[in-house]
């Protein structure tokens, strides 16, 4: 012991012999109620665990639709390719045009246009001339 | 799945069974875990329902995280006593300030009067367990580890989460102050000079 008084402290020994004694005054056992208590939680936890999963929800709608496509990132994709379609179309590249051209025996764009594009309203035009 | 001798599989083996259904091996776990989950909170707590509670709280999670187990990366006791220290730590918070003084231990019997060796001894645990309740908690709990539950160093670094010096540091100052809380209890509690 180096700190304090030899007579102000409890030797040393004495402590080895008291804790000597506290372990061997220890009683090992669980008490029954407390062990069934530990089981029966056990047993709930277990039990919990077991319990069937619960069914997916099933998806109605834009859900549904989102979900055959392939989520969010298909409709991404579907998007561009909507874009791009329309882009092509509106503006062709040369060689979409001249493939078409080569393809239909048209000359022009003007041409090519006329083929797809129905005058519904010919002869129900108006005309500066008229009066 | 049934074993024959629960006693010869380990923690973590019979953990793994528990995860998987089987009943009987939480049985074999508690057997061999609770006494000494109960005993490390009976002696942080000095309080016999409090240890009890804190033994089926600690023994509950571990069969919430018996699932998720993995073997082989930590003692399933080793985890468990954490747990137990942790849960006492919280309650000794909770309860701080309502700490009994050691001089209000009652005196045990007069040794000069016919001993009854049961009463005398009762007195001495129980001032070693006031003695106890009057140290810093991290210390109180180091000396319980060491000198009451039996742990080595390197598993009290890992239950405490320190190092084996910081332990050696604690148990040391902790064995210190209770000798100076029971200091002129020797001759009380029927131990003579050498």
């Amino acid at each position: 012991m180096t700190d304090g008084k030899k007579d102000d402290l409890f030797p040393e020994a004495a402590l080895e012999a008291l804790f000597d004694e506290a372990r061997g005054a220890q009683d090992l056992r669980l008490p029954d109620d407390l062990t069934a208590r530990i089981l029966a939680d056990a047993e709930q936890a277990a039990s919990g665990r077991e319990a069937p999963p619960r069914a997916p929800r099933r998806r109605a709608g834009w859900g549904a639709f989102l979900a055959s496509i392939g989520g969010i990132p298909a409709l991404a994709g579907l998007a561009a390719a909507t874009v791009a379609g329309i882009w092509i179309g509106v503006t062709p590249p040369d060689a979409v045009q001249n493939g078409m051209q080569a393809f239909m025996g048209t000359a022009s764009s003007e041409e090519l246009f006329e083929l797809y594009v129905v005058d519904s309203a010919d002869g129900y035009g108006f005309d500066e001339g008229e009066g | 799945m049934a074993f024959d001798d629960p006693d010869a599989i380990p923690d973590d083996a019979l953990l793994v069974l528990f995860a998987n259904g089987d009943r009987a091996a939480a049985a074999a776990l508690t057997a061999r875990l609770g006494p000494r989950v109960l005993s490390q909170a009976w002696r942080m707590l000095g309080d016999r329902a409090e240890a009890e509670d804190v033994t089926q709280d600690a023994m509950m999670r571990l069969w919430k995280i018996a699932p998720e187990w993995r073997q082989g990366e930590a003692k399933v006791s080793t985890w468990l006593y954490r747990v137990t220290a942790n849960l006492c730590t919280d309650r000794l918070r909770r309860r701080r300030g309502g700490t009994q003084d050691i001089e209000d231990v009652p005196e045990p019997a007069d040794p000069g009067e016919p001993a009854d060796e049961q009463l005398q001894q009762r007195a001495r645990l129980d001032a070693l367990q006031l003695a106890l309740d009057a140290l810093p908690e991290r210390q109180k709990q180091a000396v319980i580890l060491r000198h009451l539950e039996g742990f080595g160093n390197p598993e009290i670094a890992e239950i405490m989460e320190i190092s084996t010096e910081a332990v050696e540091s604690l148990t040391a100052r902790g064995k210190r102050a209770l000798t100076r809380l029971l200091a002129g209890k020797r001759d009380e509690l029927g131990y003579q000079d050498d």
